[in-house]
């Protein structure tokens, strides 16, 4: 009983790790190019240092959601599939 | 455990495959070089003087010292990010071992880069922040601000190059078992590969400007502290 308990919670964080930091990374990243693109538009000479700026920030941002990603990589290592051996290696913390 | 001791020793013979590689590539645009330059010589020469323009940009104005460190991170993870288009060998930064040691490298270069430029006292000052009697809290605040940095450095290279691995991994068995439908996925991986050549480039090149914006703000901050910890002033 205890064990489907275990595996439904792990398969539940696998699967909301990622889509809800991806409404962080999508609001923040909108926001990066919004501003990117409104700087080029208000002075085109600007376009290369903007660009710069731009791809600095977008890789911080992106690092959050890079960061869950990983964890739902970790957490999907630690779920059966589906057969009874691997539930077995699975309840023993056997899988990498 | 030690199928994952092993496994890291694997990616680190990658990692050494990639430094001969980005090394032989350096040191073939290094020789005969000539005063009407061919093809491969003009592409280098194109790519050398861009990033020293951006990452001398990054480092300030006294820093250049640093510039060598800074090139060596760039060359090196952007051959090993791409090692991985070669079929059976895998990418050195898909391993945490390979990233963080090179995040735990850049930590110890930036705090030498901090204590030549400004002498071990004034370095320690550094931490301090400006205000004299907050110093204690800001000596906390900073000091787990610097050691968050390799990890968030290495992660970042990490998860990237990981996460697109596995993405491909999970297209190709998306279909389950049957080696047909497996192959048919291929096509689809190909899109995928044009995807990492963005990521990879991408990350090769934030590591080493984000080392150098680290490296500016601790070695050179005479009168402004700002919160810059993170602005690269773009030349």
């Amino acid at each position: 009983m205890s064990a489907a308990i275990y595996f439904g919670l792990v398969a539940l964080g696998a699967a909301l790790a990622a889509p809800l930091a991806a409404i962080g990374a999508g609001i923040g990243e909108g926001l990066i190019f919004a501003a990117a693109i409104e700087g080029v538009a208000r002075q085109p000479e600007a376009q290369g240092r903007i660009q710069i700026l731009m791809f600095l920030t977008f890789a911080l941002v992106e690092t959050l959601f890079i960061l869950s990603f990983v964890i739902f990589f970790m957490m999907k290592g630690l779920l059966p599939t589906g057969d009874w051996h691997s539930i077995a290696q699975a309840l023993n913390g056997v899988g990498h | 455990m030690e199928e994952i001791i092993k496994l890291h020793y694997v990616y680190l013979g990658y990692s050494l495959l990639a430094a001969i590689l980005a090394i032989a590539l350096l040191k073939a645009a290094g020789t005969n070089m000539q005063k009407i330059p061919g093809r491969f010589q003009n592409a280098m020469e194109f790519a050398l003087d861009g990033l020293r323009g951006l990452f001398s940009g990054a480092l300030g104005k006294g820093n250049e010292e640093h510039l060598p460190f800074v090139m060596m991170l760039f060359f090196f993870i952007l051959i090993s990010n791409f090692l991985e288009f070669i079929p059976g060998i895998r990418s050195p930064s898909a391993a945490t071992s390979i990233t963080m040691a090179l995040g735990v490298l850049s930590f110890f270069y930036i705090q030498a880069a901090g204590i030549r430029a400004h002498g071990v006292w004034g370095y320690v000052k550094h931490f301090g922040g400006t205000i004299m009697w907050l110093a204690p809290l800001f000596f906390i605040i900073e000091i787990i601000g610097e050691l968050s940095k390799p990890f968030s450095l290495g992660m970042r290279l990490f998860g990237n190059v990981y996460g697109e691995d596995q993405i491909l991994v999970q297209v190709f068995t998306a279909m389950g078992h049957n080696i047909a439908l497996r192959i048919g996925m291929i096509p689809l991986q190909v899109l995928t590969n044009i995807l990492q050549c963005f990521t990879n480039l991408v990350q090769a090149f934030i590591f080493p400007l984000l080392v150098s914006a680290f490296i500016a703000s601790m070695a050179s901050h005479s009168d402004e502290e700002e919160g810059g910890h993170d602005a690269p002033a773009a030349a």
